[in-house]
Parts: C-alpha cells; structure tokens; sequence
C-alpha cells in the first residue's frame, strides 16, 4: 500500500542524487528486519506501525520485515551463516541471543550508539532503560543487545476466585501451601500447569533454588564439573517441594495429560486459579478468559530458611541484534531508538499487553503487577538463572528431561538427585 | 538389449550426476563430517575421531530417541500390518462400499502432518476432547479423565495416531495384490473345503509375500527417519520424552529456540541411523527370503 | 501385460457377481469394523471443520455443539493475516516442477537399466536403489553446507532439486520394475524398422510405459505435497514456504496468540483443496498407485 510512495521517495533522491551528482546520505538505504514475530501477533502490529512512522520521518530508510517466528534466531543464523542473505538486524529472547549469535560474534556492540540522547527524552538513551535489563547479558562490558519488551515470571492468579475463598496473595511457601488446600475444598483447582513443557516445569526448579541459595547458584551447579553441588540440600528439598505440590492436589492429577496450551486454558475456563509463567499469559489467554476476568500477579514466595528474597525477579527480557557486518549500522541503530520513543513503547503495552523496558511506561493495567514486580527488583537473572544462555545444550540434554521426570512422578526426589549429579559430571566429562 | 555405450551414458547422466552430487556424495561428506567437532557453519571443524560415537553411547536422550524410533519400527509395524491384513481381507471379501471404505481409509495420508497433529493433540484433551466426551457419553468417566499425553501413554498416543495414518497405505497395497490373486485359486479351495483361515494361509500370503516384503522394506525406511509427528504433536516444542532419532538430530544440528549447534556430533546420529537402517534391512532379508511364488 | 488384463478381466467378472450379492451374516464384523474406522475419520475431520466457524471461548467450553452464530470471520483473518495462498501457488511450483523434473531425469535411466545389456548394470542398478536406505536427516548438514556453496539455500530452485535428487532412487526403483515387464518383441520389430535407439526409447517404450510413469509421479506428488522437514531446513523466507511449512508456521502464531479458532479455519483451507482433489481423483490414484507397486 505504501510502497508506490515509498517507491517514488526513492525515486526522487536518486533523481536528486544523479542529477547534483553527489552521493550524499540520502541514499536510500534498505534495512532487512527478521523478526521472531509472527505477522498476526499484536506485537508485529506495533513493529509494522513503528517501521511505517520511521520510514515516513526518513524517506531514504526502508525497512523490510521478515516475520519468522520463534524460530527466527536458528533462521537467521543458518542464512548469516550461508551467506544467503543480508540481515541488518534481528530479534529475539534476550537469552537466546546471549547464548546463540551473540556469544558466536555475530553482534555489534552498541555502547557508544547507547550514549545518543533519547528520542523524546533530556537524557542520553541508555538511562532510559529499566535498571539492569541493558548489562543483564553484557560481556566484558559491551552491550551487544538492545532489550524493548520485559517479561516477568510470576504467579498469574484470577482475583475473582482468590477474592472468592478470602484467600490472600501468598507471602511465603507455607502461605502457598495453606492458599491451595482453601482453594481445594472450594472445589478449584489451584494450580494450573502443563504436564511436560520442560521450560515451564523449570520455572519451579529455578525459582526455589532462587528463593533458597539466591540467584546464582543454579548456574554454578549447572556447572560444576563433579555433579557434587547437586547434593546439596537445598536441591533435595526443592525437589521434595516440587513433589508435595502435586501430592497436595495443588497440581491436579490430571495436569500431567496436559499438553501446552491445555493447562493454561483451565486457568481461563475459571477451574484453576493460578499459574507460575511468564507475563505474557494475559495475552495468550485474552480471547478465551470471560471480559471481567481480572489478572493479578505474586512474586514466587519466600522458602523459610532461604537466602534469597521476593524482589529477585525473574527476568524475560526480548531484545533486538544489530548484525555486526550489516552496511548500515547508523541507521539500523537510528530505528531502535526509535522502537525505545514512549510513543512505541506505550504502543506495545497498549497494544499488545506487554511489559515495555522504557522507565517512562507505565505497563498496561491487565499486567500492572508484573510492572511493579520490575520496578522493586533488586536483582534480576535470566533463564533458569541464566543456564539457557550459558550452558543451553546441559539445559536440554540433562537439566531439563530430568527435571521433567521429577516433575511428572516418574522419580523420587532422592533419585533425582542422584540423576542430575552423576549425569551433570559426565556431561563436564565429555564436554570440557 | 545392445545399445553403444553413448546412449547409455547419455540416458544415465542426468540423473546420475544428481544423484552422485546430491545425495552419494553429501552421504559420504557424512561419514567424515561425523568423526569431527563443528559447532557451526561458520565454523572449523576440528577432527576428534571417533568421539562423538563415544559420546553417543552415554548419551540418554539419544539412546531414548532410539527407543521410540525403534518403538515405532517394530510396534507400529506389527499393528500397521496387522490392521492392514485385517482390513484387506475384509475389504475383499465381497462387500459393498469397497471403494468408498478404501478411499476414507487411505485419506490420512494425503493430508498435511501438521494438520493432523493439531487434530490429534485435540482428541487428546481430557474434559473437553474428542475421547473425553465419547467416553463421558458412555459413561467411562475414568477414561474421560485419562492423561493420553502423559509421561507413561504419550509415546502410545502418538503411536495411535500413526497407525491411524499409515494403515490406509500397506491397504491399499496389500489390497492391490489380492485384487490380482486369480479368483479360480480360492474358488478350487473352497471345493476341497478350505476355511477362510486356510485360504488365507495357504493362499493369499504365499501368493502376497513379494507385496509384503517390499511394504516392510517400505515402512522400515520410513519409521527409521519419523520426523514430522513428533516434531509437532507436543506443545510449544518437541518434547524431549518424545523424540525420534531424526528430531534429535534436527535439535542439534540446527537448534530450535535453544542456540545448540553441534553439527559433527549431530551427524555421527545420522551415521548411526544409517547402520539401524542397513541392519533392519538385512535382517528383513532374511526374514523374507523364501521362494517367490509364481502364478 | 496380457496376463494382467486377462486376471483384470476376471475379478471385474467377479465383483460384478459380488455386488448382486446381499449381505451376508458372515459379512457383519467387517461392516461394523470398517464403518466404525471410517465414521471416526469422517467426523475428527468434520469436527475441525465445525472448530473454524466459532469463537475462540466455544472451542474450549463447547467443543461438539453447533456455533451460536458462524464465525466466518475466522476465515477472513487467517486469509488476511497468513501467506496460505502465497505458499498454495509455491507448493504447486516446487511439487509440480519437481515431479515432471524427476520423471525427465529418472524414466531414461530406469530403461536404460532395466533393458540395455552392458556391463556392471547390476551394479549401477544397486547403486541407484541403495539411495532408498539412506535416511534423510543424514544429509541435512552435508546437503546445507553444499546448498550455501552455490548460493541456492532458500531458494525454491534449490529446494526442487534436492526434491528430485532424493526421489530418483525410489522413483527408479518403480521404473524399473515397469520397463522390465514390457514385451521385447515390439523393440526388435522398431529396430528392424530402423529406428534409432532413442526413437526406440522415446517412440515405442516410454508411451507403453506411461501407466508406470503415472504411479511413478503420483507416489512423488503426494511425498513432495506434505513434505516438511527439508523445506524447514532449505527455505526460511516466509515468501518462499510449501504449504505444509506454511501451516506449521501458522499453528505457531496462532497458538501464540491463543487463535485457536482460527488456526483450525487455517487448517481447513489448506487441507480442504486438497481433500477435494482427492476425492475427484482418488481412483485414479489408488489404482496408480498400486499399478506399479505390485507387479
């Protein structure tokens, strides 16, 4: 629709150019754009009105949008790869990235771009950021990502059934536990859950060894080349914890038939009350949930006797990658600091209910607790406390399948922890 | 027939020089690619012998990736033929509708395995699928809440539902070689008192076995490289507990969400299908090697 | 060939016997049975159908009801929002081109190796049916690399050419088998006639041969129709993608944004044309099919 006008920009600088006979900066200049979005999601909606407002303020830039899907980190890595094609920058989630074509060298550091002032703000363009969502996977200090949407791993809970049984929001574990047994003999379900989604199961794992030994430790264990940290205690009762929610019913039985999206949906059919994942579930379920349900969010509670604290928050964050051999660094960066102008930023929390990284923002009401959960972090870690960008292949070959088997019953918790020991030092074994 | 050897080449060439640059040649680029370390295309590979194969045999997921690949060999074959055999000698035994059944029967086939595994991942739910209500409207409330896609029944799940799909294939088969079993033999059987059972024995096998032999080859290459079902059946990504060699393969070499690229160790995988393959088909020689009957 | 009609001749005698028979009591397992199958079928199938007109909060509370009012909207979104007939128009370019491309380049091959006397044809024969074993997810990584060495890596020419290079074997396989039972007096009658041996080919053999040329690119067309894991691995730019990579990347933006409506209107319109195809030509290509698979 737009590219007649587009076409005809183009044409006109080039007449210009030709006709002065300088090849000034307004040469045109095509970025290509390959984005872990799929074209009908809301937030390829809000990419497609920012690209549209960015290309018509500067008519020698065309950015051309490819919407791979999640996909999209293996996809432009085998095309960076192959050499098959341009790609001036990508995005995806930030720990992918961390581990996948950043830590490979395919990204340019951005520390002086960050030093820009803002678009529509008095202070350089790196303030602008939420604390610690830009150095969350800095290397050496280069900044190599550029994060723009921030999600929250919580409990999501419908405060109507909460409300309902008088339960309140749980401070601590046995707070969590007692919450459930209410919820119980209310005739709910408590806890919604998918039975073998191993990224979604680990959520559990990493935020009790969070609460526990703080955040941190479970990358160390994660690399530990004997398998011994694994004996510690603290993984044996995390185990046991993970255990009792389903012997309690907190988990109901039937959750381990449940195949992603089946568990979430009973939180929306109002069977289940609440859900540990990520803060994008208001979106997923937003054509499924009644119009007056209403989201509410908790931090993973406190475990007695653990280190670690409410306010570390388990941080989703999304983020884009400037290719470091891309022609056009200036310009790629130029539409990204765009992406970060408030207008955008609001766009995508209107829009499409999620949680922006521009301080300014303030997020969409549906998810406001996931919003003051960022806002009253004092620390934040990433995936499984970091161990998918740093050891992504330990993750899926050892962490997760036998945290499943866990999670699914099919061991005992005494078992597991033999597992994972000797599994995590043979795996050191053959990849040191 | 004698030709000069210039038309010979002349006929070959073509398809030869596709077939050497595009598959004998990559087969062998295999072969190496296994013995080295190459943590990417951009890469260089290191070689390391034969570690990889080392590594291989302490590798659990691997060797459950083998379990369900040969799961479904073995499990599904026995099921897929023996619901084809079972159908084929209903479908001939002179009912009406034979082309109409047939057809229904085979229809799976033609259609996208996406499709299929959104389908199936539907029937599955307990409450609100397919199964769910039948089994509610007959009053098996427990099988209504049954876990289909739990840890113990997933791998059964999926095996349902690639029987379902792959049985309209080997009928269709087995149907097109009875269809040809000249009629007089059953009718001279019957004369001497044959039962159905003997008929079928002594008659319809022999005659088939030429038929039956190249559907096992036939489901044999196929199982050994299932990839479609499992790589979409369970929810957000293929699930661990469920993946066949070939999936595997695929998660290493090329990553999904998660960056591992490891594309020595992920061909020494396909290295080690390749010789699954070779032996099932030795095996199956064997099994079948018995005189072809002529008629 | 003459025995074949002859055998034709006599089980069409004999179903046109069956066919005036009534239904017998013996009869009744197998009507019960394969009705059974095909109404399952039948209605999983409906049942998508039924899915794609309602709203996204019916799917989930009232799976089996009728929708209060039909969301053809649904419709209207996936068509809009999707590249399903985009990747329609792709998949008839690469399946079609590359069927057509693979009888070019196998039919000569196949005669030369089932007729021509010279040596090592045995060999060369083994060498070309060999390729049936090879299991797939072996080549990926070779066959990547080799793709990115001449830039045709996410090209839809790079695609078909890997299509018709790993269909060779099987589709020689088949021709083989069908240029093999062809009488030899009409070759000796042309070449006494004066025939050249390429007008041999072309003139006398290839058009006794069609029958097998028809199996041989029916097997090929439903394979490449669905195929899914090469295209996932040779093809990333969404303009470019077959239908069935198509569907895959739609069942993932639509679970993501909860469309579960909608990505069941997707499934039908991708799977419903070919559906239609089928029944119209499903007699045609069972009877194809099984031509050349049993001799």
């Amino acid at each position: 629709m737009k590219k007649p006008l587009i076409l005809m920009c183009v044409s006109l600088v080039l007449i210009a150019a030709l006709g002065l006979g300088v090849v000034s900066a307004q040469e045109p200049v095509t970025l290509v754009f390959w984005s872990m979005w799929n074209e009908t999601e809301g937030q390829a909606r809000v990419l497609q009105t920012a690209i549209a407002n960015f290309e018509a303020a500067n008519p020698n830039i065309n950015v051309e949008a490819v919407w791979n899907g999640r996909q999209n980190q293996t996809l432009v890595r085998t095309a960076l790869s192959s050499g098959s094609q341009v790609i001036d920058l990508m995005d995806q989630d930030a720990d992918q990235i961390a581990g996948g074509l950043m830590r490979e060298g395919f990204a340019l550091p951005l520390n002086d771009y960050l030093q820009q002032p803002a678009f529509d703000h008095e202070e350089v363009l790196a303030e602008v950021f939420l604390p610690s969502t830009l150095e969350m996977f800095a290397l050496e200090g280069n900044i190599y990502q550029f994060p723009y949407i921030y999600n929250t791993v919580q409990f999501w809970y419908d405060k109507r059934i909460f409300a309902e049984v008088g339960a309140a929001v749980p401070q601590t574990w046995d707070d969590l536990l007692a919450v459930c047994s209410t919820l119980i003999d209310a005739g709910y379900a408590p806890i919604a859950a998918e039975g073998n989604e191993p990224g979604y199961a680990a959520f559990y794992l990493t935020e009790m060894l969070a609460r526990l030994k703080g955040p941190g430790w479970l990358r160390q264990a994660a690399a530990d080349a004997t398998g011994e940290m694994w004996r510690d205690p603290a993984v044996l009762r995390a185990a046991q914890m993970t255990r009792t929610l389903w012997d309690n019913g907190c988990v109901p039985p039937e959750t381990i038939g449940y195949v992603w999206p089946q568990g979430q949906t009973t939180l929306a059919f109002g069977t289940a009350a609440m859900e540990l994942v990520g803060s994008w579930l208001p979106v997923e379920l937003q054509t499924q949930t009644d119009p007056d349900f209403q989201w509410g969010g908790f931090s993973f509670p406190a475990i007695e006797g653990g280190v670690g604290s409410t306010s570390d928050v388990y941080a989703l964050l999304l983020a884009f990658m400037i290719n470091k051999d891309t022609a056009h660094p200036d310009e790629a960066f130029a539409f990204l600091r765009y992406v970060m102008s408030d207008e955008i930023q609001q766009l995508f929390t209107d829009e499409s209910l999620v949680g922006v990284t521009n301080k300014y923002i303030t997020w969409n009401p549906i998810i406001a607790d996931a919003s003051a959960t960022a806002a009253a972090a004092t620390s934040t870690y990433g995936d499984v406390d970091n161990v998918a960008s740093l050891y992504s292949e330990y993750l899926n070959t050892i962490l997760y399948p036998n945290y499943v088997s866990l999670w699914q019953g099919a061991v005992t918790p005494e078992a597991y922890i033999d597992m994972m020991a000797t599994q995590t030092a043979e795996y050191w074994a053959s990849h040191s | 027939m004698r030709v000069s050897n210039r038309f010979i080449a002349l006929l070959i060439l073509p398809s030869f020089a596709l077939y050497l640059i595009f598959f004998i040649v990559p087969t062998i680029q295999a072969l190496i690619y296994s013995l080295y370390d190459w943590s990417g295309f951009g890469a260089a590979p290191q070689f390391i012998g034969l570690s990889n194969f080392q590594e291989l045999l302490n590798d659990r997921v691997f060797w459950r990736s083998i379990g369900n690949t040969v799961g479904i060999l073995i499990v599904g074959g026995i099921v897929v033929f023996g619901l084809a055999f079972v159908m084929t000698m209903m479908l001939s035994s002179g009912i009406r509708g034979k082309k109409f059944f047939r057809g229904v029967i085979f229809l799976p086939n033609i259609i996208a395995v996406i499709a299929l595994t959104t389908l199936w991942g539907y029937m599955y739910t307990p409450r609100t699928g397919l199964f769910a209500v039948i089994f509610d409207a007959i009053g098996l409330t427990d099988l209504a809440r049954f876990p289909w896609m739990g840890p113990d029944t997933i791998t059964i799940a999926m095996m349902i539902a690639i029987v379902w799909i792959e049985v309209g294939f080997y009928v269709v088969l087995l149907l097109a070689g009875v269809d040809k079993i000249p009629p007089d033999f059953y009718e001279c059987a019957k004369l001497d008192g044959a039962s159905d059972w003997q008929q079928f024995r002594h008659i319809t096998v022999p005659l088939l076995s030429d038929v039956i032999s190249i559907g096992m080859v036939l489901w044999s290459i196929h199982a050994l490289k299932f990839f479609e079902f499992p790589f979409s059946f369970t929810g957000l990504e293929p699930n661990p507990s469920s993946y066949t060699v070939a999936v595997y393969l695929y998660i290493l070499g090329f990553g999904q969400r998660q960056p591992i690229y490891r594309l020595g160790y992920a061909t020494a995988i396909g290295v080690t299908l390749l010789l699954v393959v070779i032996l099932v088909v030795l095996i199956l020689r064997r099994l079948t090697r018995r005189e072809v009957v002529q008629y | 060939m003459t025995q074949q009609s002859l055998t034709a001749g006599r089980s069409a005698a004999l179903s046109t016997r069956t066919r005036k028979r009534r239904i017998q009591l013996r009869q009744v397992p197998s009507y019960l049975f394969l009705g059974a199958w095909s109404a399952f079928t039948i209605l999983a199938l409906s049942w998508v159908v039924l899915a794609s007109v309602k709203t996204n909060r019916e799917v989930f509370r009232q799976p089996f009801q009728i929708p209060a009012e039909p969301q053809w909207v649904n419709y209207e979104r996936v068509w809009s929002n999707s590249q399903v007939g985009q990747s329609f128009l792709n998949s008839l370019l690469i399946v079609g081109v590359s069927v057509v491309l693979i009888l070019v380049v196998s039919a000569p091959a196949s005669y030369i190796l089932s007729r021509a006397r010279f040596k090592g044809r045995g060999l060369l024969t083994m060498i070309y049916i060999a390729g049936i074993g090879i299991p797939y997810p072996l080549l990926f990584i070779p066959l990547f690399a080799l793709l990115a060495g001449i830039k045709l890596i996410n090209t839809m020419p790079g695609l078909i050419l890997i299509y018709v290079s790993l269909s060779i074997p099987f589709t020689v396989y088949i021709l083989t088998g069908f240029f093999s039972t062809l009488p030899q007096e009409l070759e000796d009658a042309a070449v006494i006639d004066g025939a050249t041996d390429f007008q041999v080919f072309r003139k006398v053999m290839l058009p006794l041969a069609s029958p097998g040329l028809l199996t041989a690119s029916i097997f090929n067309f439903i394979g490449l129709w669905n195929e899914f894991q090469l295209a996932l691995i040779f093809i990333q730019d969404p303009d470019k993608r077959p239908l069935s990579l198509s569907l895959y990347t739609l069942k993932n933006s639509m679970t993501y944004s909860g469309d579960w409506a909608g990505l069941f209107a997707g499934v039908v319109i991708v799977v419903v044309p070919t559906i239609l195809l089928y029944i119209w030509l499903s007699e045609r290509m069972i009877s194809g099919m099984t031509l050349g698979s049993v001799k």
